[in-house]
């Protein structure tokens, strides 16, 4: 058989190797940063609209048309994330601090701020505020989303009558944009696939209230269903199974701020397999951060009390019935299927329902560090 | 199919799959022309110090960036200049405005800038503003957060800009040029 030219197997083995990287790259969402990935702790996430700020032309649909976008990234059966429509907040504006995420439209008179570029050219921003948990989570704490309707007119695409739109400014179809920034609101960004909804791609007219399996993937990647992808389950026990750090343990993780991140960076350093070294590590540690100890011994404390107890949340599934470790405060580990767990801090597997921190092995040695961490940190409080 | 038309398609077909294209912040794209006739000041800079705070207001995070003007295209300077930006890292908490220019400390940079009634100066137009200059006068911009559309015939249409690095002298000559120098 007659080989091929060079040239000819050269492109053969550049079309095959495209078509290799095409498909390495099928999981082609991203986060907003990362990994790892900024994402809310606490599910539903509530947010406002100020109604008033509705633009006129779409102000009877623009509630209705929010919902279904928020609708549509919570639908997958493989997602826990929803959202929550709290209410109207008439006059409210973006603020980091007001712990409320807003979404709204700047009108006229008011201008376009300029930190957020030209009036005349930014359709919509999205802005994500996030911080550290102190357990490596990047967790997001207050996200509103700015429409622009100074220099531009909003209508709502009518497929029966494609040619109508607003005529006060350059037209933008709603539901092409709402539904594109909620998935930055939710913690995505951009994805290289074509035709999804997380594409860059404005494009005029279209209904963008489903989302693609990119953005599934996505939305389910970010708040899985069982901590895997995949899981067509129904909802159970997710407030239970989610990390104790982003529940009942939020607001100590987030007292833990600078020295208190420091110290809990310093305590990661500490080798995990030798109590005596790893309490040595973590009393030097303390001593080096001392003025973060009140705050990390408060996380921790709460990180162990909390998933010390069982599950308190009702299950659909069976109670308890995770399929993980336990462990003990000193790292000792041991199997407690189909039990209430009463060691702490504990860990469930996947499965089940349990006030589980984890569910990866990753994580494991994480709690573990904390475990220890606690141990030391009392050891040293007691002593002093 | 001949085979120099494969081998383009191939190409082709290539360069689409790695090309890698973001978004966030939804806005139209302005031509390097709109972006000098928009600006107030059009600067090479050298980055320096950058200092995050609350803003005045307690809404939001404010990041200052003090820059060093190596060579003003187009307007005056008078004094230090520090170009504002919303959101930054304080006390562990990070507010992004996607798809905002993004400046490190020690770059050599051109920027695009616009002031306020105050006195204030931002970027004309988020990352569209900044070109990021490297040893060898290269100069690009990092549009991964934008998603660009442009208005033909009363309809918008997705715009993709395809940029590569292109030489910095160029630009500064195409800068004086839109600003009315020679």
């Amino acid at each position: 058989m007659k080989r091929p030219p060079f040239l000819e197997r050269l492109v053969i083995l550049a079309v095959m190797l495209t078509a290799i990287a095409m498909s390495a790259r099928a999981e082609a969402w991203a986060g907003l940063e990362g990994p790892p990935f900024p994402h809310w702790g606490k599910i539903p996430v509530q947010y406002y609209v100020v109604k008033n700020s509705f633009p006129s032309d779409i102000s009877n649909v623009a509630e209705q048309r929010l919902l279904a976008g928020f609708e549509a990234w919570s639908a997958p059966k493989c997602t826990y994330f929803d959202t929550i429509l709290a209410g109207d907040l008439p006059g409210a504006t973006y603020d980091i601090n007001d712990e409320k995420n807003v979404i709204l439209w700047v009108n006229k008179p008011d201008s376009w701020p300029q930190e957020l570029g030209p009036e005349d050219s930014v359709i919509g921003v999205t802005l994500p505020v996030w911080s550290n948990d102190g357990m490596g989570k990047l967790l997001l704490d207050d996200a509103d989303i700015i429409f622009n309707n100074v220099g531009f007119c909003w209508y709502d695409f009518d497929p029966a009558n494609p040619d109508t739109k607003c005529s006060s400014g350059k037209p933008v179809d709603t539901l092409s944009i709402i539904t594109h920034e909620q998935g930055h609101f939710l913690g995505l960004g951009h994805t290289t696939v074509a035709g999804a909804t997380m594409e860059p791609a404005y494009l005029g007219g279209n209904d963008l209230t489903t989302i693609e399996p990119d953005d599934i993937d996505g939305v389910c990647a970010l708040y899985p269903i069982g901590g895997t992808m995949g899981n067509t389950g129904g909802l159970n026990c997710e407030m239970c199974r989610q990390h104790a750090a982003e529940y009942e343990c939020q607001s100590a993780a987030k007292s833990c701020t600078s020295v208190c991140l420091d110290l809990g960076d310093c305590l990661q350093t500490c080798p995990k397999n030798d109590v005596a070294a790893y309490e040595s590590c973590a009393s030097k540690c303390s001593f080096e951060f001392k003025d973060g100890l009140a705050t990390y011994s408060a996380y921790s404390n709460c990180l162990c009390t909390i998933c010390g107890g069982p599950c308190s949340g009702a299950c659909e599934g069976p109670s308890n019935s995770g399929n993980g470790n336990c462990l003990t405060n000193l790292g000792e580990s041991s199997s407690e299927e189909g039990e209430a767990i009463d060691c702490k801090p504990s860990y469930v597997g996947t499965g089940g329902c349990g006030c589980s921190l984890a569910n990866s092995d990753e994580n494991a040695s994480l709690l573990v560090s904390v475990g220890l961490a606690f141990a030391a940190l009392s050891r040293r409080r007691r002593s002093s | 199919m001949q085979f120099k038309n494969f081998l383009v398609m191939a190409m082709l077909a290539g360069a689409l799959a790695f090309s890698s294209i973001a978004d966030a912040t939804v806005m139209l794209f302005l031509s390097r022309e709109e972006l000098t006739q928009r600006s107030d000041l059009v600067a090479r800079v050298r980055v320096g110090k950058a200092t995050v705070s609350e803003s005045e207001d307690g809404r939001s995070l404010v990041t200052r960036t003090e820059l060093t003007v190596t060579k003003a295209l187009k307007g005056k300077v008078q004094g230090p200049l520090v170009v504002q930006q919303l959101g930054g890292s304080l006390r562990g908490k990070t507010q992004k405005v996607l798809g905002d220019g993004q400046l490190r400390s020690g770059e050599d940079a051109l920027v695009f800038l616009r002031r306020d009634e105050n006195g204030k100066t931002y970027f004309t137009a988020l990352a569209l503003s900044v070109y990021h200059v490297d040893d060898q006068g290269n100069a690009r911009r990092i549009l991964d957060d934008l998603s660009f559309a442009k208005y033909e015939g009363g309809k918008a249409k997705r715009i993709v800009p395809s940029e590569g690095p292109e030489s910095i002298e160029s630009i500064m000559t195409d800068v004086v040029r839109f600003s009315g120098g020679k």
